[in-house]
């Protein structure tokens, strides 16, 4: 017998006892999706978690300060940075060649005056006056590699690489604005002026003369580069620090002569972060990163996780078990049927193979049909869980299509099947061939 | 019998492109912007320029509505203006400041405070011809010089005569205010000063010229 035969056969039979296949499958579906759904909740709350506590970044991103390290540089995840230090090209090209150093970006950090509009789109329902200029800073950051830094876009885009005339705004922004996360889409298209500020010095004199620009906001983000409510290119903060550089020191400040503000430096995993903080250290610059931090908190989501995948397992096993019990109930059923394959020369294990193509087809479709089910339960919670978030003014969850986990779901129920169809299989095949006649 | 047995199996493939479907729809984003290349503009002025006597001289002076309404988004603007200047102030303490930044347009403004100092015709008329040939270094650069309105008396006529002549001498592009309503702020300080409606006046008058010419 062939495995098309065989196959034709176990088709055949599911056919013929449609009410019982339909019902397996369903019980195979639903343990499925739930395995499914749990594993993709807890996939997007880990994922959640881990976002919030490094900031949209990269897992191992490590801050390096303007500054030199402190004593105790490397006992917490945030000290306290030591004596102003400058950050420029050498600087950045020395950290980038040492070892375990995936990336490293520079970011400026420019003071800047912005000017909102002064009528906001109706839809932002702005509940403060906004005619009043904003003492702020820009933060300038490499924006073809944004992925490597902690910038999460809330609505829009970023701007694009270079740009003069693009920026984005932060959350801090749009409170200062009284604008919600929720309208925070209303602002987009918006211009704003920005001021890089300038002292001139005349004698006892002193003229703060900006450096206007207009920008349109085109995203508004979360993040945690530097300080300050706007992203903005490279080039423009280098710009604007330019400008302010060149002049006398505002409000008693000399305007700080480092190249970068700071770097973003991203460690091959997060195993080697201590390693190139300690390095990074050793060059000469203060470091933060939250190491400690997401290595408990990954700890925690890992059991969380494993709870939740041995209650879908436990749904997934009771519907392996009903496999069971159906095939063992169609052996009983299909007793002449076994004997007269076997009378016409099929050996023991073309009747598993039967048997066994039978229950891997139930496990297979009750899977697929799991998975989906597991993804649209999961995006349902989704959505409530987000309309929840977002009434509350809160970054919303996002859900994306785990596909190598629902295609393990998928080959787990399908193994899961086959595993639940052995013994009836094998029982089916050394049944002998005059007894399971003489029985009928 | 065949059909309805892959049934099942369509409509779970349907639920998980359904899922996949619901995930790809991105939020609408703005198209990159499409900014002309960076121009960079400079007003030179006076107590009026620096918007003196204003609520909010950012967002009421003439320069910054020109700059806010009349200009490309890709411009540079600085506003050099220094209260009290005369044209000599100006040419002392804003030129350096203007030909620094290498401007294509220069907004020039001044002569009230020259008519509040009653500084001699002869003086201002040297000051402002030598302030508008330093900036126009690049004959690309194109400056733009306002006279007084009516709204200023007839003390500023020695003043107009002044600038016109050395918009004529120079090169430069005459901003006419003879016929714009620019309407005075209750006096105050050293010189008249335009309202917030006078500025916007003031604005509309440089604006014309700006797109007229381009």
């Amino acid at each position: 017998m062939t495995w098309r035969d065989a196959i034709v056969l176990a088709r055949r039979s599911v056919g013929r006892r449609g009410g019982r296949a339909v019902l397996t499958v369903l019980s195979v579906a639903l343990g499925a999706a739930l395995l499914s759904s749990l594993l993709i909740a807890s996939d997007s709350a880990k994922q959640r978690v881990l976002d919030q506590v490094s900031e949209g970044g990269p897992l191992s991103g490590i801050k390096v300060d303007a500054a030199a390290p402190s004593a105790s540089a490397l006992d917490s995840d945030n000290p306290r940075p030591g004596a102003a230090r400058r950050i420029d090209d050498t600087a950045l090209r020395r950290i980038a060649g040492l070892a375990q150093v995936s990336s490293v970006l520079p970011i400026i950090a420019t003071p800047i005056i912005a000017l909102p509009p002064t009528t906001l789109p109706a839809a932002a329902h702005a509940t403060s006056k906004n005619d009043r200029p904003l003492f702020e800073a820009a933060v300038g950051i490499d924006l073809a590699h944004v992925s490597q830094l902690p910038v999460t876009v809330i609505a829009g885009r970023l701007p694009q690489p270079g740009s003069q005339t693009e920026i984005a705004v932060t959350v801090d922004f749009l409170q200062r604005l009284g604008v919600t996360n929720a309208n925070s889409k209303a602002l987009i298209g918006t211009d704003v002026m920005l001021g890089a500020p300038r002292v001139f010095k005349n004698g006892n004199e002193r003229r703060n003369r900006a450096r206007w620009t207009k920008a349109e906001i085109v995203g508004v983000v979360s993040q945690e580069a530097g300080n300050g409510l706007f992203v903005v290119s490279l080039d423009m903060a280098r710009s604007d620090r330019a400008w302010t550089a060149a002049g006398a020191p505002i409000d008693g400040i000399d305007p700080d002569p480092s190249e970068y503000s700071a770097l973003f430096v991203v460690a091959h995993g997060l195993d080697h972060v201590t390693q190139v903080r300690a390095e990074i250290n050793g060059v000469g610059y203060s470091t933060s990163a939250p190491e400690s931090l997401i290595t408990q908190v990954q700890r925690y989501v890992h059991v969380v996780e494993l709870v939740l995948a041995g209650i879908g397992s436990i749904g997934l096993t009771i519907a392996a078990l009903g496999i069971s019990n159906a095939m063992l109930a169609a052996i009983r059923e299909r007793r002449r049927e076994i004997g007269v394959l076997k009378a016409v020369g099929a050996a023991d294990r073309d009747v598993r193979r039967v048997f066994l193509v039978e229950a891997g087809t139930l496990g297979f479709t009750g899977g697929l049909l799991g998975a989906g089910l597991g993804l649209l339960v999961a995006r349902t919670l989704a959505a409530v869980v987000n309309r929840y978030l977002a009434s509350q003014d809160l970054q919303t969850v996002h859900l994306g299509v785990p596909v190598a986990l629902l295609a393990s779901v998928v080959v787990g129920a399908t193994v899961l099947a086959l595993a639940a169809g052995t013994l009836p299989a094998i029982r089916a095949a050394r049944m002998p061939a005059r007894q399971a006649i003489s029985d009928e | 019998m065949r059909r309805r047995r892959y049934s099942a199996l369509a409509a779970s493939l349907a639920v998980l492109l359904s899922g996949c479907s619901a995930h790809s729809r991105a939020a609408s984003v703005l198209p990159a912007t499409a900014a002309g290349p960076q121009e960079t503009v400079v007003s030179i002025g006076g107590s009026a320029t620096e918007g003196d006597g204003l609520r909010n001289r950012l967002q009421e002076a003439w320069p910054y509505l020109v700059f806010r309404n009349a200009l490309p988004i890709s411009t540079v603007f600085v506003n050099a203006a220094l209260d009290d200047a005369t044209a000599t102030h100006a040419l002392t303490l804003q030129v350096p400041v203007a030909t620094e930044l290498k401007p294509d347009l220069v907004e020039v403004w001044l002569g009230a405070d020259d008519v509040a100092a009653a500084t001699p015709i002869p003086t201002f008329t040297t000051a402002l011809t030598e302030l508008v040939t330093r900036l126009r270094v690049s004959t690309e650069t194109r400056v733009l010089v306002a006279d007084l309105p009516a709204s200023f008396g007839t003390r500023a006529a020695p003043y107009n005569t002044a600038i016109r002549s050395v918009v004529v001498t120079t090169g430069a592009e005459l901003v006419s205010l003879a016929n714009a309503s620019v309407t005075l702020a209750p006096e105050k300080g050293f010189a008249a000063q335009p309202d917030a409606a006078g500025h916007r006046a003031l604005a509309a008058a440089f604006e014309k010229v700006i797109t007229k010419s381009n």
